[in-house]
């Protein structure tokens, strides 16, 4: 058999992609159904999001 | 403060059946401008014309003080079409006074950007803002028999460019609906992705530095150049004789037409494009590497060179006020009373300006505009000329041709032309252009001048990317020399902004910049009589400039008018004004632009 | 040209709650006509994809911007005054340059459109814009200048001038009930302006809800977050891989890149088709989109106080994980060792038929 490294299979130890969320939880910025300014930056996220409760909430990319 | 003469002395004072009309502001233009004219409809003449630009923000107020280094940052800000030709100038200053070389490619580099920029913006301007002054829908409205003639009248070059007739040129240039008005605008954004690729953004760049550029340099960055370049080159190939077709149209559909705004012919060129074999911004060299530029610096006087020098050049500017908001400075601080090579230096030169505005109402005979009016000292004859750029490529193409110098296989200078050679492209095979040397200096000419220049920017681009491109490959790719900046230095730039003339003077005293001023193109072509009563560029072009247009006072557009203006390219951030002529006002058909003031005048 | 209905009988597009908008651009604020040839440079969409109804849904737009009018004079300043008057509803105004201070001095003009027919006298832009906004369906200011002051407004400058939520007040609301819509960039960004552009449309066509704004009034979904989170040169910062010179490939904090804390896409967009833009191609950050421009972050090419903190602290850590990547990359660097040319098949297959 080769290695282990060279072989795709999943090697005990190293964390599933998609069990990360089941592990932490939800992102911040990402609690909800939609996006929050979180989502996008770190840096001052509480300013970044809309002044107007009719706004909706569009971070960027 | 300058006094008016009541009459001039080369319009011969008679009774004249005058009609006001003014358009302010004029559009399809980079900045504030307004025209106010007097028509003489019987004669079918313009009579009288100021212009004046009503805009001041005090970049030479605000950088005193500031870091020598922020320098070609702030002054990219003072232009949104050509702002990195302050940029460009600014930097050349910066190297001078901080005595630094940038490395070869560096050059390469902003010479490229800078032609990418001559492309994008002759073309903009061109086609999208002086093309309508041509198209159907204008022509149809201010010249309906030209407009019919055109539409049977073929194009010499269709098979080259297209359009089989004249009337077809015109209707492409319908703003947004004409075909030709679309695809100019697609192709100048074109050419602002290689702008990008070389300055990073575009107009204020941001790879641009004093001792070189950011830019990194790589196979892919000259390629995606040059695969845009070679489409650009195609274009071209159907643009300059689309362009030629349009405007000889005009010469033989109104005889005479030769005369709309034509001037004497007296041109200033700074050069452009250093060659980075000669050019070590050193003051003392300058004269040299000036001469080695790929595009020649002169001053042109009734159609021969007076100088090549750019030292000459440097020590012959005079800034002079006419009628504009600010007090004198003859009394005020020298800056600098030698130049490096131990010549005096005039304290109306731009080291010794110090500018002191003081705002106030507008009164056409006394102070009623922004701006000063540079002058160049002819020291041959004591005479302060009132040099023209002729909107920059005419006068840039005039300059080349006469020197005979630039030889780049691509382009050559003859003395008496210009040979621009296209190699083949994806569709079209090898092109030679030549531009002449015109016999006159007016509107069209100017106009053609701009469509040549394009293709010869786009030739000159051949030359440098291939020039970078041996660079990258032999290794040689540092694109920034380091530099410390003196507690005290002088510097001065020149440069061709997209319009003509660009200098910039800078004096740091402390590590700081105590004195600064730009002189771009525009003030140089527009600005009024001054105070020895020299009549400025646009006087003589608008003065006495014959009126073709078919309509009366009634619908009048001023075409004829608007074509010679937006033949100068005016870019007003840097402001324009002018006063022309003098004459009796009989009757005013439209609402009296000048108030109270003018009514004094007028007896 | 004839319509014919569509086969099944439905009907494509809705029509808009408003049919035509007439968007008013004033360029005379203290301006280098930098944004307006910036929205020339739009792809996305382009001007003409917007004037030409290339998007659907959208109301009809008359643009009057003297950079590319077709009128002259009198005819491009009859729209001005229809617009005063109450002729041109709605409208959007678009304001740009910086809005001059016309208090601080006895008399004359900083900046003006157009002449008093009564009195002779240039129309201060400021007039106008007393005139325009409280008229205006919705006002954009386009550029830093109109936004926040910019280059004009720097220390030691002499006409006082400044944004204009400065001039009309931050809390000012059009007659429709929407904030000044800032939209900074030193010149703006092409396609950030005519994206906010076709969003106030679809607003206005009854398709979208009102434009979100944040603090400074910029699109969220523009300004949301720094050039340092979108710049492509990040990677060079975390492996502590600092520029020591221009030209340089690497992150440029250390000589002038305000990018960390500076709020702005460019990096994340380039300039213009994904070419371009500051950081990410060599250029430093000089922050100008942002309030602070450009006192704040001047001399510019200085290293911003924070950077020397930061790029020292990054240091142990970015070492150490250079060394650790350097081993995993060579390991992945070499392909695995069953694709080789020899007779024995080694892939982990066990043929039985062959």
């Amino acid at each position: 058999m080769p290695p282990k490294r060279e072989w795709p299979a999943h090697v005990p130890g190293s964390r599933k992609g998609e069990e990360e969320i089941e592990r932490r939880g939800r992102e911040p910025g990402r609690e909800g159904p939609g996006r929050t300014a979180r989502d996008s930056t770190s840096i001052n996220p509480d300013k970044a999001g809309p002044i107007d409760p009719r706004m909706p909430n569009i971070p960027p990319a | 403060m300058a006094t008016i003469p009541e009459t001039l002395t080369e319009t011969p004072s008679r009774q004249r059946r005058l009609v006001e009309m003014n358009w302010d502001p004029i559009t399809r233009i980079v900045g504030s401008l307004g025209i106010f004219t007097k028509i003489d409809f019987d004669n079918k003449q313009v009579a009288e014309c100021y212009s004046t630009s009503s805009i001041f923000r005090g970049y030479s107020i605000f950088m005193k003080g500031k870091d020598p280094r922020d320098a070609h940052f702030i002054t990219s800000r003072i232009c949104g079409i050509c702002g990195d030709n302050h940029a460009t100038c600014s930097n050349y200053a910066q190297n001078m006074a901080f005595g630094v070389k940038p490395p070869e490619l560096a050059e390469w580099i902003v010479n490229l950007g800078e032609a990418a920029e001559y492309m994008f913006d002759h073309n903009i301007f061109q086609d999208n803002l002086v093309g309508v002054d041509f198209c159907e829908q204008m022509v149809k409205q201010t010249n309906p028999a030209v407009w019919s003639k055109a539409e049977t009248t073929a194009a010499p070059q269709a098979a080259r460019h297209g359009y089989r007739t004249i009337g077809d040129i015109m209707r492409s240039l319908n703003p947004f609906t004409g075909e030709f008005y679309r695809e100019a605008l697609q192709m100048s954004r074109m050419t602002r992705e290689m702008f990008c690729l070389m300055e990073g953004r575009h107009v204020h760049p941001s790879t641009l530095y004093p001792g070189g550029v950011g830019t990194v340099p790589t196979i892919q960055v000259f390629t995606d150049y040059l695969v845009r370049l070679m489409k650009y080159v195609e274009f071209m190939k159907k643009v300059v004789p689309l362009h030629d077709d349009l405007f000889d149209f005009f010469y033989q559909a109104l005889p005479g037409y030769e005369k709309v705004g034509q001037r004497r012919i007296l041109l200033g060129c700074w050069g452009s494009f250093n060659n980075p074999g000669v050019c070590d911004y050193t003051y003392r060299r300058m004269g040299e590497w000036g001469r080695a530029m790929y595009v020649t610096p002169s001053v042109i006087v009734d159609g021969k060179i007076v100088t090549n020098d750019l030292v000459d050049i440097n020590l012959g500017i005079r800034i002079l006020l006419g009628s504009s908001y600010y007090d004198d400075w003859d009394k005020g601080e020298t800056f600098v009373r030698t130049d490096p090579l131990g010549n005096a230096v005039d304290q109306r030169h731009p080291w010794n300006q110090t500018t002191i505005p003081r705002p106030q109402k507008r009164d056409f005979k006394g102070n009623y505009t922004w701006v000063m009016s540079p002058r160049w000292y002819d020291k041959r004859t004591g005479d302060y000329l009132a040099l023209d750029t002729g909107g920059g490529p005419i006068a840039r193409l005039w300059a080349t041709a006469l020197n005979g110098m630039v030889d780049i296989g691509y382009i050559k200078a003859t003395g008496h032309s210009v040979k621009i050679s296209l190699p083949k492209t994806a569709l079209l095979p090898e092109t030679e252009f030549e531009w002449k040397i015109p016999q006159w200096s007016n509107t069209i000419e100017r106009d053609r001048a701009r469509t040549y220049f394009q293709a010869y920017a786009a030739a000159a681009a051949l030359h440098f990317v291939e020039k970078a491109m041996d660079a990258v490959r032999a290794g040689r790719s540092k694109t920034w020399s380091e530099f410390k900046v003196p507690d005290d230095a002088i510097g001065c730039g020149f440069h061709e902004a997209v319009r003509g003339v660009l200098s910039h003077h800078l004096v740091i005293r402390d590590g700081k910049i105590a004195n600064y001023h730009p002189y771009p193109p525009t003030p140089w072509n527009a600005n009024p009589r001054d105070v020895h009563g020299t009549p400025g560029p646009y006087e003589d072009a608008v003065q006495n400039t014959p009126i073709f247009e078919e309509n009366g006072p009634e619908n009048f557009k001023g075409i004829d008018i608007m074509r010679t203006v937006r033949s100068f390219d005016p870019c007003l951030p840097c402001g324009v004004h002018m006063y022309v002529g003098n004459g009796k006002v009989v009757e005013a058909r439209h609402s009296p632009m000048f108030g109270v003031e003018r009514t004094k005048e007028e007896s | 040209m004839e319509t014919r209905p569509f086969p099944a009988g439905t009907v494509a597009q809705r029509a808009p709650a408003v049919k035509e908008v007439h968007i008013l651009w004033i360029t005379a604020g203290l301006s280098c006509d930098g944004d307006s040839v910036s929205v020339t440079a739009a792809e996305q969409p382009s001007i003409e994809d917007v004037l030409l109804g290339a998007i659907p849904g959208l109301p009809k737009v008359h643009l009057h911007n003297p950079v590319l009018a077709m009128e002259v004079g009198d005819d491009f300043m009859k729209f001005f005054y229809d617009a005063e008057k109450g002729r041109l509803d709605p409208f959007v105004l678009v304001v740009e340059g910086s809005i001059p201070n016309e208090r601080i001095k006895r008399e004359g003009y900083w900046a003006a459109m157009g002449t008093d027919h009564k009195t002779g006298q240039p129309i201060t832009t400021c007039e106008w814009i007393d005139r325009l906004a409280p008229k205006a369906w919705g006002v954009i200011a386009a550029g830093t200048c109109a936004t926040y002051g910019g280059i004009h407004a720097m220390a030691g400058n002499p006409t006082g001038c400044m944004g204009l939520a400065d001039y009309l007040g931050w809390e000012w609301r059009s007659k429709a009930g929407l904030p000044i819509v800032n939209v900074p960039g030193c010149p703006v960004q092409p396609d950030n302006f005519m994206e906010t552009v076709l969003y106030l449309l679809y607003q206005a066509a009854g398709m979208a809800p009102i434009i979100p704004l944040d603090d400074q009034l910029r699109p969220t979904w523009l300004f949301g977050k720094t050039v340092h989170e979108g710049c492509d040169r990040a990677g060079y910062y975390e492996q502590a891989d600092f520029a020591h010179e221009y030209g340089s490939p690497k992150c440029l904090v250390k000589i002038g890149c305000w990018g960390p804390v500076v709020n702005c896409n460019v990096t994340k967009r380039g300039w213009m088709r994904g070419i371009g833009g500051c950081p990410n191609v060599g250029g430093i950050c000089i922050a100008c989109t942002m309030p602070g421009f450009p006192d704040k972050f001047m001399p510019f090419m200085d290293e911003p106080p924070g950077a020397r903190l930061s790029s020292l602290s990054v240091n142990p850590y970015g070492r150490m994980v250079r060394t650790l990547r350097s081993i995993t990359n060579s390991t992945v660097n070499k392909e695995p060792k069953w694709r080789h040319p020899g007779k024995r098949l080694t892939t982990g297959y066990h043929p039985t038929t062959y």
